[in-house]
């Protein structure tokens, strides 16, 4: 009783005149729509969050995560570095691998060349190889756009392939009073045999890949 | 036709990545196919601990190094020689080139600093194959028995002794960072060895993110308490 002697005390002291029931029902949708909407929007926020952080992250370089360079600046004309190609095999794989001739590159200049493995042996045989760039207080001015490290790579019995590697040398190298007497860079692979059963389960993939692609092949 | 569309399915996942060579791409693959990978990110337990001839080492001054650890004590029957081969076996492919092996250090730390006395020790990596040029057996002494125990557990293992000498541990390999960083785990010993080689190598060239861990800020430092 007391409730609605003071609702409509306010109602009379405001002069307005109390919404009709329909309009009131349209206004409180209105509002538990809009609730919903934000909720929902939250929801959604909360839900790529994981994602979207990692993308802030890959886009500014912050929190440590490594900027994997998409395209060199462009050549800066004076000094120039040598870089040298050094290749590496595992005890295990018979595999020729087979360094690029050295190349003089300008800071900030892409270039590209490319490495060339084969495999001698009678088997297939799944490859990884690892990288390293020295000396290594330079490593961080050494960029590549392309490389072929740490992904599976196969090679049958004979096969000879060639394994393009696209890099830069940051013009930055040039105000690092530490890097100033660093004429040449040497960037070094070394292939792994990744074992048989990495070799299994390559080959499972690759033949579920062509088996799912048959059947569209075949319906047209 | 099935083996024209197998060669193209094999060229296309043969096809090298543009951006497969950062150690966030790797952590991924690792994750994916590395069933006993477990990537962590969190400050290494330091210790203060010796070499078999007396000389001190500490985790501190192997900054800059990537670090390969692992617990064993010497009179253990079955799974610690084992994990002293996978170890080995792991340095022979890290040594492969030379700058990873000026860039990795091996570290083995007994959990049993009263019978792994310096002598036995010095026999130990000897018979394992493991070369003194990056590997240490480190001990904290036989008049401090307990540090290296409590070591253990601070890397995460439950520890008991057991009658006649034993002891019970998990078999793990820690990967810490050139910067004192705890990394990964490799649990077990079915992990595939070439993994943790790929791992070391990117953590060796992962030059930025060494340079943004070292400016870690008081936030990050809190948000690690927790």
């Amino acid at each position: 009783m007391n409730t609605s002697h003071q609702t409509a005390t306010v109602s009379s002291k405001d002069g307005a005149t109390p919404p009709a029931p329909r309009t009131r029902r349209r206004r409180n949708v209105a509002v538990v729509a809009a609730l919903t909407g934000i909720l929902g929007a939250m929801g959604t926020l909360v839900y790529f969050a994981v994602p979207l952080y990692q993308l802030f992250c890959q886009v500014t370089g912050f929190g440590g995560t490594t900027q994997v360079a998409a395209k060199a600046p462009g050549a800066v004309p004076g000094r120039v570095v040598t870089v040298r190609f050094d290749t590496n095999v595992a005890r295990d794989m018979p595999w020729q691998f087979s360094p690029p001739a050295p190349v003089e590159v300008r800071l900030g200049e892409e270039r590209l060349v490319a490495f060339a493995a084969q495999n001698t042996g009678n088997e297939p045989m799944l490859g990884t190889a690892t990288f390293n760039v020295t000396p290594f207080k330079v490593a961080r001015y050494f960029n590549k756009i392309e490389c072929f490290c740490f992904t599976e790579q196969l090679l049958m019995p004979g096969e000879r392939k060639e394994f393009p590697v696209t890099f830069f040398v940051d013009p930055a190298i040039a105000d690092d009073p530490n890097a100033g007497d660093v004429t040449a860079i040497t960037l070094s692979y070394t292939f792994y045999n990744k074992g048989a059963a990495a070799l299994d389960e390559y080959l499972n993939r690759s033949r579920a890949t062509a088996g799912r692609a048959v059947p569209r092949e075949m319906n047209q | 036709m099935k083996g024209l569309l197998l060669a193209l399915a094999l060229t296309v996942l043969n096809a090298p990545g543009a951006s497969a060579h950062s150690l966030k791409s790797l952590e991924d693959d690792l994750h994916d196919k590395e069933f006993y990978f477990q990537p962590l990110d969190k400050q290494a337990p330091d210790f203060a601990l010796m070499d078999a001839d007396g000389r001190p080492v500490s985790l501190r001054d192997l900054r800059g190094k990537v670090v390969v650890l692992h617990f064993i004590y010497t009179n253990c029957p079955d799974v610690c020689p084992l994990h002293a081969d996978r170890i080995a076996e792991i340095q022979e492919m890290v040594n492969r080139t030379p700058p990873m092996r000026d860039a990795v250090q091996f570290l083995t730390i007994t959990s049993d600093p009263i019978r792994d006395t310096p002598e036995v020790m010095r026999k130990y990596g000897e018979a394992h194959g493991l070369a003194p040029v990056n590997w240490t057996f480190l001990t904290s002494g036989t008049e401090r028995p307990t540090v290296t125990r409590d070591l253990v557990q601070k890397f995460g293992h439950k520890f008991t002794e057991v009658e006649g000498g034993y002891q019970v541990h998990s078999v793990v390999t820690h990967v810490i960072d050139r910067e004192g960083r705890w990394r990964a785990n490799f649990h077990g010993l079915k992990f595939q060895p070439i993994n943790l080689v790929l791992y070391i190598n990117a953590l060796v060239n992962d030059v930025h993110g060494a340079e943004a861990a070292k400016k870690r800020g008081l936030w990050d430092k809190l948000r690690e308490l927790f």
